[in-house]
Order: structure tokens, then C-alpha cells, then sequence
């Protein structure tokens, strides 16, 4: 993973991993053992969870890790059903950040709502909000694998009767050493995959990122000469920005290279009254007014560099 | 804190393969952090390279320039497996003047002290004192349970005994939980339980014997009692002896 990803995954990271220990911890405080209490972790403080070497995986794997929460067994009234409520919390709680996550980018997907001032931050709210999400999505799908140390090791024993909920530590780092080696396989790709695309399903996209594709999906069209799905798309871009000055720049473009003049010009001129003469505004506009007033101004499929 | 991590992960990769520079990099990581679980994982592989003594020397060394709780814990465990029980009471005091002990080693050291230099009754004492508590670890937990078990069985409480055992296999693997759960089964005339469950009894030949032992004098199967402690005296004589002045200082408690 590159550096500059990493670091957009770090905040996250660190929120997911704190919230999902403090979770254990606090669950298991409530039923009854205090013992994750009394070593400090039925806590927010996101320096009582992190390890050292799990944080710093995420610039290595596409995944971090925190120090455990020892549970003590013995405290709970009801050892199998406690622990196992108890291992369900952490992931639990990956999942209620997801849920947070996708309400509060409903604040923030209409970004160009909030002003030019106030747009670019609102829009880093959203990317953040998003990438929080996609890794609290891979924390808790990572956590369900029934491989020890994960949560799921430890619930599944809590279901199936006659299997021990507790596991020992003996033979603790093959299962570690053989979960990095499916993650840097991808072997996981699959159930991350899925995981992730079906919690991308319900996560908005920010009306930026939607200008922005549907912008370069334009241009694509473009270049490759299709130029009535190039102007539907660009329409479609405009539609999501009040101030789609780039997108209708494009549009009387493609419009003037389909020969419908008329309408580039219209464009040109609404781009220059939003974003002023630019000067590749001015010279598209002067381009499509010799046109105009060119009796032989006929569609022409040679199209202005626009590089 | 985060400069001393590279020597304390390559002392303990070192450790591993006990190669000497182990030592140095452990102490090296301890004196760079001062921090008492750093100085507690050091602690913890010196002892496994190195004789008792030498890690207790150190524990106290460290503790008397940077006192931590978990190094005082730790060198008073040394101390009382190695038999030195004043210096194991002397650490428990020092555990004591601080006020949080996140790992909970202190009370793991206080039932050690009662279990293998006080009267026999002290073990089972402390255990019920501290067995109303909700904040220790795991480790001090099936000490505790354990003792209680047998404290149960060879008081002739036999239900409560029974209660016991069965908690401590809902909670995880028990062995002597299911030794005693075997000789009730067998004084209820259950035969086939009694075999079902000394299968899952998967201990060394010793404390297996020393169960049995324990077990068939709670349920008065005097013959099996006697049988066992020759048994164990084979295996483990200074075992044999604990047991049979176990079940003597009880019996002569009632």
C-alpha cells in the first residue's frame, strides 16, 4: 500500500480499532468482568488500544490491529453466552461506525451545497467519511473469520455445544503469521470484496466525485468520437455542480464538434458569465462565432485541439 | 517507550533462539522505557535463559532505582517458585504500596504465598476472599476455582464441589475438573460418566494421581485413596507427601 493511502486510512483505522476494543472491554465490564477495567480499557483514549506494531502495519498490509482485550471467563455469570456477546461487541461496534459513517455523509454528499468557501472541506469530511467506513467494513469482516486470535475464533465455540469458548495461546502466531500471508495474498479478496462492495452499495457519493466521473467518463466518450453520450454525460456532470463551468467548457466542445453551434455557444457563454474570460473560453467561443458566421457551417467532425 | 521496542523484539527473537546478546538488548529496553510491562516481558525472558536468581537480582535492581508493580510481582514469583518465601512476602509488600496493578500479579503472588509457605487452610482462605472479586485476570481465576474445588471435595461438600467443576468446564478445559467430576460420578454408582470424563482428565501421570488421590479421599473410596498415593509416590515423592499432609491438615481442620 502506498504511503499517501495509508495515511488516508489511518484516521479510520484508528477510530475503528479503538471503538472496537473499547467495545470488548466494555461489554465484558458490563457482565460482570471488571478485569479489562482494571487494566485501563474500558477507555476512549485511543493510546490504551492501539499497538504499536498494528498501527504501523496499515503502511505494510491493508489492515491494522490493536492490543487485545483480555477477558476473564470466570467473571461472567454465563461464561459461553457472556463471551461470546462479549467477542460479538467489537465487531459490533466496526459496524454501528459504518452506519454512523454513511448517515453523516448524507450531511455531506451535496458539498457544492455548502458554498466555494466551504466545498473543498466538506468534500475531505465526505472522502474521510468514506474511506472510515470501507475500513470499518474490512475490520469487521476480518474479525468474523473463525481464525484465531480474531473475534470469530471465539464465537463460534460459544455456538456450536460441546466445543470450550476459551482457545490458548499455544500455537497462537502460526494462525497470525497465516492470516498476514492470506492478506497480503489477497487471498481474502473475495469476502473483503464482497463485504466492501455491498457496504459501497449504501455509502452516498459526494456530488464532486460524482461531477468528476461523470466528467471523465465524458471525455472518454469524447476521445473515442461518440460524441452524443460524451454531451449526455456532460449534461449529466453539470446537473450535479451549480458552478459546471469545466463541464460545460466540454459540452460546447463536443456540442460544436457535432455541429450543433447554437447550443456550444450557449454553453461557452454560460462558462465565461460563471468562471470569467479565460482565455481557452474566449478562443472556444471566437471558434464556434467563425463557425456561425461561416456560410459553410456545417457539421465538422474535426475537432478543436483540446489537449 | 518507542525507542526501547527494537531492543525488546529483537531480545526476544534472540531469546528464542538463545543467543547471549539476548540479555543485553532485554536490558537495554528496560533502561531505555522504565516502563513496567516492558521491564515485566524482559523480565519474563531473562528468567527463561537464565537462572531464578539472576532474574530476581535484576528485578530487584531495577525495582530499587525505578520501583514498578509488575517488576516487584514478577521477582516475588521467582522468588516464591524458587522457595525463597521471605523475599516472595518482601515483594508482596512492595506490591502493595502501589496503587493500580494493571496486570493483576499481585494477587497471583498473594495465593502463590498462601499455597506454598502458609498453613494449608491459608490457600483456601485466601482463595475465598478473593474469589468475590470481579477484577482479576484469568490466570489468578482458575487458581482460585481450582483450589476452592478441592477445598469443596475435601470437606465433603460434594454438591458444591460438583458445582465447581462443572462452572470451570463452561468456562474452558479443566482436567482436574474432570478427575473430580469422575470420582462423584462414580460414588453416585455412574460408571459410564465416571470413565467419560477421566478420558478428558489429559494430565501428566503425577497430577493425574494427585486428583485421584484428592478425589477418593472426598468421596471415601479410602481403598483407591491408598492405591493412588503409592502410585504418585512412584512418580513424585515429595508430591506424595504434600498431598497426604493436604488431606490430613483438612481432615484435621473438621
Amino acid at each position: 500500500m502506498n504511503f499517501e493511502t495509508a495515511l488516508v486510512l489511518l484516521p479510520g483505522l484508528v477510530v475503528g480499532l479503538s471503538l472496537h476494543e473499547f467495545a470488548h472491554a466494555w461489554s465484558a465490564s458490563l457482565l460482570g468482568d471488571n478485569f479489562a477495567r482494571r487494566q485501563g480499557r474500558v477507555s476512549l483514549n485511543p493510546f490504551r488500544h492501539l499497538s504499536i506494531l498494528g498501527t504501523l502495519a496499515i503502511f505494510f498490509l491493508p489492515i491494522g490491529w490493536g492490543k487485545p482485550v483480555q477477558v476473564n471467563l470466570y467473571n461472567f455469570r454465563h461464561p459461553k453466552r457472556d463471551y461470546l456477546i462479549s467477542s460479538l461487541a467489537g465487531p459490533l461496534a466496526n459496524i454501528i461506525v459504518v452506519i454512523c459513517c454513511v448517515a453523516l455523509a448524507q450531511l455531506t454528499r451535496h458539498d457544492y451545497s455548502y458554498g466555494p468557501q466551504a466545498q473543498p472541506y466538506v468534500a475531505t469530511v465526505h472522502f474521510l467519511l468514506m474511506f472510515t467506513a470501507s475500513i470499518n467494513t474490512i475490520l469487521a469482516t476480518i474479525n468474523l473469520l473463525p481464525i484465531p486470535p480474531l473475534d470469530g475464533s471465539k464465537i463460534w465455540p460459544c455456538l456450536i455445544p460441546g466445543l470450550k469458548p476459551s482457545f490458548g495461546a499455544k500455537g497462537i502466531w502460526i494462525f497470525i503469521i497465516a492470516i498476514m500471508v492470506l492478506m497480503h495474498t489477497g487471498s481474502l479478496r473475495p469476502v473483503l470484496g464482497f463485504a466492501v462492495n455491498s457496504a459501497f452499495h449504501y455509502m452516498p457519493s459526494s456530488d464532486s466525485h460524482l461531477y468528476s466521473w461523470r466528467l471523465e467518463e465524458g471525455q472518454i466518450a469524447y476521445k473515442k468520437g461518440r460524441l452524443d453520450l460524451a454531451e449526455r454525460k456532460f449534461s449529466r456532470a453539470i446537473e450535479s455542480n451549480p458552478r459546471p463551468h469545466y463541464a460545460l467548457h466540454w459540452r460546447a466542445i463536443a456540442r460544436m464538434t457535432a455541429g450543433r453551434l447554437p447550443g456550444a455557444l450557449e454553453d461557452i457563454d454560460r462558462a465565461i458569465a460563471i468562471n470569467g474570460a479565460k482565455p481557452q473560453y474566449v478562443e472556444l467561443r471566437s471558434l464556434i462565432c467563425d463557425r456561425i458566421e461561416s456560410p459553410a457551417s456545417q457539421p465538422d467532425l474535426r475537432r478543436p485541439n483540446v489537449e | 517507550m518507542l525507542l526501547s521496542l527494537p531492543f525488546l523484539w529483537s531480545g526476544q527473537l534472540a531469546g528464542i533462539f538463545q543467543i547471549p546478546l539476548s540479555i543485553p538488548l532485554l536490558k537495554a529496553a528496560w533502561w531505555i522505557s522504565t516502563d513496567g510491562h516492558v521491564g515485566f516481558t524482559a523480565l519474563k525472558a531473562i528468567s527463561k535463559l537464565r537462572e531464578p536468581a539472576e532474574a530476581i537480582g535484576c528485578a530487584i535492581a531495577w525495582t530499587e532505582k525505578y520501583p514498578r508493580v509488575e517488576l516487584s510481582a514478577y521477582a516475588g514469583l521467582l522468588a516464591a517458585g524458587a522457595g525463597l518465601g521471605d523475599i516472595a512476602r518482601n515483594m508482596l509488600v512492595a506490591c502493595g504500596q502501589f496503587p493500580v496493578d494493571r496486570l493483576g500479579l499481585t494477587e497471583m503472588l498473594e495465593f502463590t504465598i498462601a499455597k506454598q509457605f502458609e498453613p494449608f487452610g491459608a490457600a483456601g482462605d485466601c482463595a475465598r476472599r478473593l474469589e468475590a472479586r470481579r477484577d482479576l485476570s484469568a490466570s489468578v481465576s482458575a487458581m482460585i476455582h481450582t483450589e476452592l474445588l478441592w477445598d469443596a471435595m475435601l470437606s465433603g461438600r460434594l454438591d458444591e464441589a460438583g458445582r465447581r467443576a462443572e462452572f470451570m468446564l463452561s468456562v474452558g478445559e479443566a482436567p482436574p475438573a474432570h478427575v473430580a467430576l469422575s470420582a462423584l460420578a462414580r460414588h453416585h454408582g455412574n460408571e459410564t460418566a465416571a470413565l467419560r470424563h477421566m478420558d478428558q482428565a489429559r494430565l501428566a501421570p503425577a497430577e493425574l494421581c494427585y486428583y485421584r488421590f484428592l478425589s477418593a479421599c472426598g468421596t471415601g473410596a479410602d481403598a483407591e485413596a491408598r492405591e493412588m498415593l503409592d502410585e504418585l509416590g512412584d512418580y513424585n515423592v515429595s508430591l506424595a507427601d504434600y498431598a497426604s499432609a493436604q488431606v490430613a491438615a483438612i481432615r484435621g481442620e473438621q
